[in-house]
């Protein structure tokens, strides 16, 4: 894994104002807090932290999965949230990781890893929870 | 009186040299507003960004200070087919149509969201 890199790639989003920071816990992953969500619309929180695993080897593999604090009432709701691909601890909260790919056949572009990362990841997220069920 | 009339031309005179020194200083007063607008046309120009999805893009990257949704989406590679875009803002979660022309106001913040996400199935 990058280290540098990753934490390029989150300075760039902080500098839009987002929030997002690597952690440790065995595991590496990206924690991105307060992104927005469709959830006021359904009486669900207007915003989440989501959690993303750094794949082992990164850059080479796309990144994959999102997860949401475990017991989110916007799990059920979101795509691939009801096929739970585990529970994790990391940054002082457990999560639950659902199964969702945009960049296999989740209805992103395929991993490009000289165009994608983590701060181009966000916009995967945001769609992932702007179509909530 | 002659000693009058003196007194009323050498004042007429004085006048004069005031409303000149006056409209020299009006004048050099306006070039330094012109020079002082132009150059804050010249850095906003250059200064020119937005955020979509909270990453910065600039001029160079395609933001100018009209732009369509469409034009928005392509600076994160969403095919419009698939966009929406809208307002960023904590009261203001607006929808932009795809050739709806805004007014970019410098540092506006927009999200871009695909229409098709998928999840992977239950097993």
């Amino acid at each position: 894994m990058s280290r540098e890199r990753i934490l390029r790639e989150l300075a760039i989003l902080n500098e839009g104002g987002q929030v997002a920071e690597l952690v440790t816990n065995g595991r590496d992953y990206v924690v991105y807090r307060d992104v927005p969500t469709d959830g006021a619309r359904l009486g669900l929180p207007a915003m989440s932290d989501v959690i993303v695993p750094v794949p082992s080897g990164y850059p080479a593999p796309p990144i994959d999965l999102a997860g949401l604090p475990h017991g989110s009432t916007l799990l059920p709701r979101t795509k691939g949230g009801q096929n739970s691909q585990g529970i994790v601890q990391a940054g002082g909260s457990t999560w639950q990781l659902a199964s969702y790919h945009p960049h296999a056949n989740g209805g992103g572009p395929p991993w490009d890893q000289t165009k994608h990362g983590f701060h181009t990841y966000l916009d995967h997220i945001i769609s992932w929870l702007e179509r909530l069920a | 009186m002659p000693h009058d009339e003196d007194h009323q031309t050498h004042d007429e005179a004085d006048l004069r040299l005031e409303l000149g020194e006056l409209e020299r200083e009006e004048k050099e007063i306006k070039r330094e507003e012109e020079e002082i607008k132009r150059e804050l046309e010249e850095r906003e120009h250059q200064e020119l960004h937005i955020f979509v999805n909270r990453r910065k893009f600039e001029r160079g990257d395609g933001v100018k200070r009209e732009m369509t949704g469409r034009e928005i989406a392509s600076l994160v590679g969403v095919p419009p087919e698939n966009a929406v875009v809208r307002y960023d803002l904590p009261h203001d979660k607006k929808e932009i149509g795809l050739d709806e022309v805004i007014h970019i106001k410098n540092g506006e913040h927009f999200l871009v969201t695909r229409k098709i996400v998928e999840g992977g199935f239950v097993a």
